[in-house]
């Protein structure tokens, strides 16, 4: 299927018309974010005030700054911990759903509706949610367990975590409803009529099909994951509890002290880490 | 279609709120303040002090007319200007004539009561003059008495001694002479003693009864000072004086020096007296002084000048005595000299001396009458000298000593007492007096002390002289072997009661020359003054007074005139009437000017003073002045927050009685910060603060919310604040109006 | 019997989880109808500080329209903001349509060289997060003079790569043999994108334009980084601002950021499915 599609695009005219189509767009993209990110570059190895040639030195101050390190290795902790989790979560979830009948629909809205939430209309939620005194911890006194600093101890991360999930859960369940229609039904019935059970059906029919699926699921959820800095930045403002201080965390405030040649080294090197993880991903999809 | 419903619904959500939208900016314009703003201004303060006032005269005359005529015609009515000279009114001349009539009659009455009472003083004036006379005889009488008494005795004894020393001549020269003429020499010698201290106590008995009477004297002296309550003006003599003396002492020790001086003076005056009468010896006419003219001196000092000026007289009087101890000081020496030789050689001029100090000592004529008569008599007024002069000091000092403790708070207050007594017109009380008294006695007392000591003394002296005597007589005695001791006795015994007698007549004079002396003094004393017959002569000139007025008002043809010109202001009479004792009639002054006044207010005072110059115009506006100064602005003696403002005005500038508006501006000096006074706000605490308009960054854009600025103000009247440069400067827009309460951080908007 | 019995076993955790899911928007929901004092009652242990444990009622002891009337007639800067944040989504959602709709048919139906490498560009700007891009983006809109005004905003994301990803994907489904009729007809290129290109992946642009009106009604860095003025703000930047003294009126505000957003999702959900989905499809 894919080969045949490939053929399509081989026998398409080679037409530098489309470069016109894609020009205004790619201007404006050019304009607002490749040159000054070519002045970004330039200014990584620059002082930030006299704008002297410094070298590397701003990257060796970025690799060596505890805060970095942290930030970064929470994002690393935090990406690699909720990736899969949703990524897996959502998928139980989709195949959940593709076999129910009644209430699919109802569902799904329900479960969708968090990507529609603006994040500034349930911090208050949230806030009341996973203070010390709060309705979190009140139910867990009432249950009899103690009582857990949310925002306050390493907990902060599941927070980060949970309150990813409960927004992104739906979003990705969609995407692998997608792939699971995607799915011909005919496999299935052949499969069953040669004895596969439920299981074998999941893993031997299912699985390998939605494989092209995970790569663009594991990128936008890798999308989405920047933007859990959004609650999480609301609920515990700009230095929250450091199993939460995220690299956004870091470069805000970088920002607003004006760190401009430590805040464009680390944007250097975080858009070489998202290049390569691209590049990676893309590589073992290619492979597929 | 379900979509198609959701997307009609989004749309219909999105009109809702763009209607909510309008209706909420509505509701929110509703609730904002609006509010004008100024900036502060550069300016001065001005205060303005504006007073509605009258004009009014400067000097108002009264025009009176006799009381009780009758008034025929009044010209002039209330508010009429008039010159001088014009005829105001008119009075009825036939009533006129009959008061003149009246008071003529009244007059004569008068006039016949003055003569009656004139010729009832001349008659007591004779009857006193009389008495003083006689007491002056009587005085002159008894002394002499005294005197020829006394020289009886005198010549009783020297005969009785005489005989004593015939005899005794004779009993010696059927002795051997030689021892006995010593034998006489000393008892003669002895006999001298005995005879100058029997002259000595003589003299100090003389002198304590002066010194008593003296002092008897100043106390009444005193005592009629203070009942008559003068003090300064009258020279009291010593008494007064020493008391002035004191008082004055307490006040500043000039005053005392002062009184010393009038010592001295009165001492000097005396001195005069006395070298006048020097001169007279030194002339060779000693011998001639008679009695007479010692006689003639003291009536040129008591008698006769009490006839003429009662007043003066008693004053001369007690100059005479008082000067006493103070002159014999001077004295001293010259009679000292002359008495050494009175003492050896009893000579004629010895007799001139002693008339010289009888001659200064005035009130003692006995010593005056002694020295002329006998030899003996230079002795006593030596004597007397002497002691005078030891007596004058204590005097002196007693003065001195009165003045150094003028710091005695006693004294001081006690004096001070009695000057006030005599200053204020009012009869001191009883205790008062006798504390006079007592005051008086006290400054004698150190000299009466003296004179009792000294009277003992000579007596004492005089003892023991007689004991020499008897004792060196009986040992002649008992030396004389014979028979004639049995006569010698006698004859001494005879001498002996001859002294007696001799020392019982001086002392008799004495008593006498005291007795008599006080006896003219009393008939000295003047009459209680009577001054009734002044009265009358009085009331009579008054009635003439009178007369006269009337006879003017006649001959006026009972017409009354303005003086000056003017404008009638009130007229108190009223035709057919009879004229009261106050004013007829009031009129303004025109010629002395009229001025405008006009009350403010305790704070408009504050800006308006003396000098500034104000407008004034009249309440219609027609009329205005510039630039007249203020005369003055003075405080309301009822209502302390009323002051009342004077302006002088010229000549033909308002009329009197008109409504006058007065303006006047201070300005202060520039303030860079100057706000209305609506800008102007007080909190609870009495903090003044301005609100001021600031924009900011809202989410409704940029918006204007007050802010409360706390100030200082230097300086503010009725419209302008001036504050301290600060926080505002001159591009802060001040709140001054706002149709809302407005408080700090109100929302507000700025009206263009 | 059994099958119905795990089928309906299933539901129950499924029921649950959404009711999981859907308890902030409850509890935002329930809060709009609760007076100001029935809020900081529940809410003061955790607003104001207060001992003892914040609760939540699951209906408002006193229900009252209070709040939101109060939002609606008497917060004249709750309307600024709600329409500034609706001005820069719609403002956005038009540039991203304008601009990302040529591109995504030019990167889908035409073969020039770079094709490729443009497109790894496109999603490896669509993956970074913006505070790598912020750096960049204030220093373009500082030169252009751009900052603190609605273009600031405006502009990077009308030129963000995500909606030409979705917009791609649809495109890339459009059957070539249709494009190849339209062009044996003489068809033009525009002709071609107008005619046939657009009104196939409309549900492409649409669920595109969702989640971009979704995602930039939800912006709260970018203003936040660009906008100083206060009257320029968003609503996403007024909510976290509100207090305890203004709970109700917060939770009113928080609702009324919500009904939009709900009903554009409700409106739209087939469309944005099928652009969620999109993006899952083999190429």
């Amino acid at each position: 299927m894919r080969r045949r599609r490939e053929k399509k695009k081989d026998k398409r005219k080679k037409d530098f018309a489309g470069v016109l189509f894609l020009l205004p767009g790619f201007a404006g993209v050019v304009c607002f974010t490749l040159l000054p990110f070519a002045e970004v570059i330039k200014r990584s190895f620059q002082s930030a005030v006299t704008a002297k040639w410094v070298g590397w030195t701003n990257y060796m101050t970025v690799f060596t700054n505890t805060a970095f390190r942290m930030a970064a290795m929470n994002t690393l902790r935090f990406t690699s911990v909720c990736i899969p989790l949703l990524v897996a979560l959502s998928l139980v979830l989709a195949v959940v759903l593709q076999k129910l009948r009644a209430g699919k629909n109802l569902l799904k809205s329900m479960l969708l509706i968090p990507v529609a939430v603006p994040a500034a209309s349930v911090v208050l939620v949230w806030k009341v949610l996973f203070h010390s005194n709060g309705l979190l911890n009140g139910l867990l006194l009432k249950l009899g367990a103690q009582k857990v600093g949310w925002m306050t101890s390493g907990a902060a991360f599941s927070v980060l975590v949970v309150s990813y999930l409960w927004k992104n859960l739906g979003y990705d369940m969609i995407l692998w409803l997608a792939g699971l229609a995607g799915i011909p039904e005919d496999i299935y019935e052949a499969a069953r009529v040669d004895g596969a059970g439920e299981w074998k059906c999941f893993t031997r029919i299912t699985i390998p099909n939605l494989l092209p699926s995970l790569y663009t699921i594991t990128v936008l959820s890798f999308l989405n994951s920047f933007k859990v800095f959004r609650e999480a930045w609301l609920v515990a403002g700009d230095y929250p509890h450091q199993s939460m201080y995220l690299l956004q965390h870091l470069y805000n405030n970088w920002f607003r002290e004006l760190s401009f040649d430590k805040i464009s080294a680390a944007a250097v090197v975080n858009a070489i880490v998202v290049l390569a993880l691209i590049l990676v991903l893309r590589r073992s999809w290619e492979r597929e | 279609m379900k979509n198609g419903k959701l997307v009609r619904i989004t749309a219909i959500f999105f009109a809702l709120m763009l209607c909510f939208t309008i209706l909420s900016r509505a509701a929110d314009q509703l609730s904002v303040a609006v509010v004008k703003t100024e900036r502060p201004q550069n300016q001065m303060i001005e205060h303005v002090v504006k007073a509605s006032g009258r004009v009014v005269q400067n000097q108002e005359l009264a025009v009176t007319t006799l009381p009780d005529q009758r008034v025929t015609a009044i010209y002039v009515r209330e508010g009429q200007r008039v010159a001088k000279g014009d005829l105001l009114f008119e009075v009825d001349t036939t009533l006129l004539e009959e008061k003149i009539l009246d008071q003529q009659q009244e007059m004569e009455k008068q006039e016949l009561l003055v003569k009656d009472a004139k010729s009832q003083k001349e008659v007591s004036a004779q009857q006193r003059a009389n008495s003083q006379a006689q007491a002056a005889e009587q005085y002159s009488l008894s002394t002499r008495q005294a005197g020829v008494q006394l020289s009886r005795a005198k010549q009783q004894l020297d005969e009785a001694k005489k005989k004593l020393k015939k005899f005794r001549k004779s009993a010696e020269s059927g002795k051997s002479s030689g021892s006995e003429k010593k034998d006489s020499e000393v008892e003669d010698a002895l006999l001298q003693a005995l005879q100058e201290k029997t002259d000595a106590y003589v003299a100090a008995q003389g002198e304590l009864r002066a010194l008593e009477w003296e002092i008897e004297n100043a106390v009444y002296m005193a005592k009629q000072d203070a009942m008559a309550g003068t003090t300064a003006g009258t020279t009291s003599g010593m008494t007064a004086g020493a008391v002035q003396g004191a008082t004055s002492g307490t006040g500043s020790g000039d005053a005392a020096e002062a009184t010393l001086t009038m010592e001295e003076k009165t001492f000097t005056g005396s001195a005069e007296d006395v070298d006048e009468a020097g001169t007279s010896t030194d002339t060779g006419e000693g011998a001639e002084v008679t009695p007479q003219e010692v006689d003639e001196g003291d009536a040129e000092i008591v008698p006769e000048t009490v006839c003429e000026d009662e007043t003066f007289a008693d004053d001369a009087i007690v100059d005479s005595i008082s000067a006493l101890p103070g002159d014999e000081i001077d004295l001293d020496l010259e009679i000292e000299s002359v008495s050494s030789e009175s003492t050896d050689e009893q000579g004629m001029g010895d007799g001139s001396t002693g008339d010289l100090g009888v001659n200064v000592s005035g009130g003692i004529d006995l010593g005056g009458n002694d020295g002329e008569e006998t030899d003996t008599d230079a002795g006593i007024g030596n004597v007397a000298d002497s002691d005078l002069d030891v007596s004058g000091s204590p005097v002196g000092s007693d003065l001195n000593a009165n003045i150094k403790d003028a710091g005695d708070l006693y004294a001081g207050e006690l004096i001070v007492d009695d000057v006030q007594d005599a200053v204020l017109p009012r009869m001191p009380t009883p205790e008062e007096l006798t504390q006079i008294e007592q005051t008086v006695r006290a400054n004698y007392s150190g000299q009466l002390a003296e004179a009792q000591q000294k009277l003992s003394d000579a007596q004492a002296e005089k003892e023991a002289a007689e004991a020499a005597l008897v004792k060196y007589q009986q040992e002649q005695l008992a030396a004389d072997n014979s028979e004639n001791a049995q006569t010698a006795q006698q004859l001494a015994e005879a001498v002996k009661a001859a002294q007696q007698l001799y020392e019982d007549a001086a002392l008799a004079a004495n008593e006498a020359a005291v007795t008599s002396g006080r006896a003219v003094a009393t008939a000295n004393i003047a009459d209680p003054s009577n001054s009734s017959d002044r009265m009358n002569e009085i009331t009579y000139e008054q009635m003439e007074l009178t007369l006269e007025k009337l006879e003017g008002l006649k001959k006026a043809k009972g017409k009354v005139c303005a003086e000056a010109d003017g404008l009638i202001t009130k007229i108190n009479v009223m035709t057919g009437e009879k004229t009261l004792d106050t004013t007829a009639l009031l009129m303004a002054d025109l010629s002395k000017g009229y001025r405008f006044t006009a009350d403010i207010t305790k704070e408009q005072q504050k800006y308006i003073g003396t000098g500034d110059l104000v407008s004034l115009s009249s309440g219609d506006g027609k009329q205005k002045l510039e630039e007249l100064p203020v005369e003055s602005v003075a405080a309301d003696e009822s209502d302390e927050n009323i002051y009342h403002v004077t302006v002088q005005l010229p000549e033909d500038s308002f009329a009197i009685g008109a409504t006058v508006n007065l303006d006047f501006s201070r300005k202060s000096e520039a303030y860079s910060v100057t706000v209305p006074l609506s800008a102007l706000h007080l909190d609870s605490k009495q903090q003044p603060y301005v609100l001021v308009a600031e924009e900011y960054d809202s989410i409704m854009g940029t918006e204007q919310r007050a802010r409360r600025m706390n100030v200082t103000v230097l300086e503010q009247n009725e419209r302008y604040a001036a504050l301290a440069e600060g926080a505002i400067g001159s591009e802060t827009e001040i709140i001054v109006q706002s149709d809302k309460a407005v408080d700090d951080g109100s929302r507000v908007r700025v009206e263009t | 019997m059994t099958k119905k019995f795990v089928r309906g076993i299933t539901y129950l955790p499924l029921i649950l989880l959404a009711g999981v899911i859907c308890f902030p928007m409850l509890f935002a929901a329930t809060g709009v109808f609760m007076q100001q004092w029935e809020l900081e009652d529940y809410l003061a242990p955790v607003l104001a500080g207060a001992d003892g444990m914040a609760s939540w009622p699951l209906l408002p002891h006193a229900p009252t329209l209070r709040s939101l009337v109060e939002l609606l007639l008497d917060s004249p800067q709750f309307f600024v903001m709600f329409w500034n944040s609706l001005k820069i989504s719609l403002c956005i959602l038009i540039g991203q349509t304008v601009f990302g709709v040529p591109a995504a048919w030019g990167l889908a139906r035409f073969e020039f060289p770079g094709k490729q490498a443009v497109l790894l560009l496109y999603i490896v700007l669509m993956l970074m997060p913006f505070q790598v891009l912020m750096l960049p983006q204030y220093l373009v809109l500082d030169r252009f003079r751009l900052l603190d005004t609605h273009a600031a905003v405006i502009l990077p994301a009308v030129f963000s790569t995500f909606p030409v990803f979705i917009m791609y994907r649809f495109f890339c489904g459009i059957p070539e043999a249709i494009l190849e009729a339209a062009r044996i007809d003489g068809a033009g290129h525009l002709q071609i994108f107008f005619r046939i290109g657009i009104p196939l992946g409309a549900a492409g642009i649409v669920s595109s334009g969702i989640l971009g009106f979704l995602e930039s009604w939800n912006m709260i860095e970018q203003p936040m980084t660009f906008l100083k003025t206060k009257s320029l703000w968003p609503l996403s930047l007024f909510l976290p601002e509100i207090g305890l003294a203004e709970v109700g009126l917060g939770f009113a505000a928080a609702f009324m950021m919500l009904v939009p957003a709900l009903l554009l999702f409700l409106s739209g959900q087939e469309y944005l499915e099928q652009g969620i989905a999109a993006a899952a499809l083999k190429e």
